[in-house]
């Protein structure tokens, strides 16, 4: 290879996603299979196929798009098209994955391989599984899969969001809204109350009449301190939030009766918005990589499972606390670990790293908080690093929000673009 | 840019990084391979970057800043007061880690 082709690869590489040198991983042949086309996988996919030019990389995903949850509140607040949130695979193939549309089925860790839905089987090298989440059916009592027509979570992105919106948009006015918030670890922490926000926001203006009660499992969540500096200013008569201290925590729903139950109290909601206990997606079981908790344990430096060799967990299904389980967190384990992947088939030892985290939430549809967090993985475990991180001033200008706002939109446009093309 | 440029960009981050890290550093003397490895060790430091900075307004884009440029804006952020996510995120970097993501990112965004 003449040293102009070593640069045009070189900066091929470094403009997309600033990367390490594809030619100096130009040999490896190996099969890297990727399980799950969201912002780890197919981010996850297209780097490792920048890294390693000959390797034979894999994306299992049944959808030939990808309908992304961070944006999805603003959807759901009647601001946003849900087909803005759409991201084709596509993309992929010029790259030189290949995308095989099935569903994973199962995981034989040993003979590494993964079977499909379709009966075929693929081998791998390695397999990185960014398979996001399933959500506890049963764990809250009366929350089942048939509830979530009447209740719906929109924890996934897609009908669901689509639902919650098109049930907010029926209610009258003067109606009640309830939501149920599960304890920690779940999918988006912040989640649960840039929703409220943006949900109490609508009402605000749409249906002045009506409120929407958070009842929650736990007392301290992301960013609280901004959040009810936000709804005290903006939605004192449209939101009310009720920690586990002042009986939040939800005990059992009725979808039949449109009822949600605490340990002293009964709920009637015109619009229930459940967001249910959560845990790895089910395939993770199938592999082995999944511990008691639901969730998969993983060396941080490599993202390899501690419980299976050559299985490599990224994204919401992972053990990576204190990073969040985040799309900004999934997009970035990605890219360090097909790095570390391409090291350890290219003979090199890993190599520790810093990463970071960073959250926009809305309070309104032009304002916005953010968290942000700087993360070492020397020795195998995460840990926050002291004296960096945090989140936006309290008391703020308006400007200071609303700038967060915009920089929100354009965090959005470079990450979709990075991981989806 | 050359290829060797970048790879004596790659090797001087990588020392850089090594002392800053605590990570036992290497031999001066690198062979293609640890050239690899040097540019891998910077490159997994300034992955984190990609996931926010594109073609924004809101967000500055990358493209066409010079290493000094880049290193005194992000040394700026530390020392001057301030609130935005950069102001908080850049206090997890010591100076030679904020050096050599800037003369990476530089290099990769020229030419």
């Amino acid at each position: 290879m003449n040293s102009a082709v070593s640069r045009r690869l070189v900066l091929g590489g470094l403009a997309t996603s600033a990367l390490i040198s594809p030619a100096a991983f130009a040999q490896t042949r190996a099969r890297i299979v990727v399980v799950g086309g969201g912002f780890g996988g197919a981010t996850g996919a297209r780097t490792a196929k920048t890294l390693m030019p000959s390797a034979e990389v894999t994306l299992i995903e049944p959808s030939e798009a990808y309908t992304s949850c961070p944006f999805s509140n603003l959807v759901v607040s009647g601001v946003r098209r849900l087909e803005d949130q759409s991201f084709s695979l596509s993309s992929l193939g010029s790259a030189g994955v290949r995308h095989v549309r099935a569903r994973a089925e199962d995981i034989n860790a040993q003979a590494q391989t993964v079977t499909l839905d379709t009966g075929d089987t693929l081998a791998y090298d390695r397999l990185i599984l960014s398979p996001g989440i399933d959500l506890r059916w049963g764990a809250l009592s009366g929350y089942d899969l048939e509830a979530e027509d009447q209740m719906p979570h929109a924890w996934k992105a897609g009908p669901q969001t689509d639902l919650l919106r098109r049930q907010l948009e029926a209610m009258e006015d003067g109606g009640t809204m309830v939501m149920s918030v599960p304890a920690a670890p779940y999918r988006c922490p912040p989640g649960p109350y840039e929703r409220a926000s943006l949900i109490a926001n609508y009402l605000k203006r749409q249906k002045p009449r009506s409120k929407l009660i958070v009842l929650d499992a736990k007392d301290d969540f992301s960013k609280k301190p901004l959040f009810l500096e936000a709804w005290a200013k903006h939605y004192p008569d449209h939101l009310e939030w009720r920690g586990a201290i002042d009986d939040g925590r939800v005990i059992r729903v009725d979808a039949g009766a449109m009822e949600l139950e605490t340990d002293f109290d009964r709920l009637n909601a015109d619009v229930a918005n459940i967001i249910p206990p959560q845990k790895a997606a089910e395939i993770t079981d199938r592999a082995g990589v999944a511990d008691q908790t639901g969730w998969c344990p993983i060396d941080a430096v490599t993202f390899e499972s501690t419980l299976q060799p050559a299985i490599h967990v990224i994204g919401d299904a992972a053990i990576a606390a204190p990073m969040p389980k985040s799309a900004f967190s999934a997009n970035l384990q990605a890219k360090v670990c097909a790095i570390q992947i391409a090291r350890v088939l290219s003979g090199l030892a890993p190599e520790p790293t810093r990463l970071v985290n960073t959250c926009y939430s809305y309070t309104t549809p032009d304002q916005a908080i953010s968290i942000v967090g700087a993360y070492s993985n020397e020795g195998g475990a995460f840990r926050s690093l002291a004296g960096a991180g945090g989140v936006s001033p309290s008391d703020a200008d308006v400007s200071v929000r609303e700038a967060e706002a915009r920089q929100a939109v354009d965090w959005f446009a470079a990450i979709t673009r990075e991981s989806f093309g | 840019m050359t290829f060797k440029r970048l790879t004596q960009i790659g090797m001087i981050s990588a020392g850089a990084l090594a002392s800053a890290c605590g990570v036992a550093d290497e031999p001066a003397a690198r062979s293609g391979t640890d050239t690899a490895q040097a540019l891998s060790v910077t490159a997994s430091l300034a992955a984190s970057c990609s996931g926010c900075h594109a073609a924004g307004d809101a967000i500055v884009s990358l493209d066409g800043l010079g290493a000094d440029a880049f290193a005194a804006s992000l040394t700026r952020y530390r020392t001057e007061g301030g609130s935005t996510v950069m102001h908080r995120l850049v206090r997890g970097y010591s100076d030679e880690q904020v050096q050599a993501i800037a003369e990476y990112l530089a290099e990769s965004e020229a030419s």
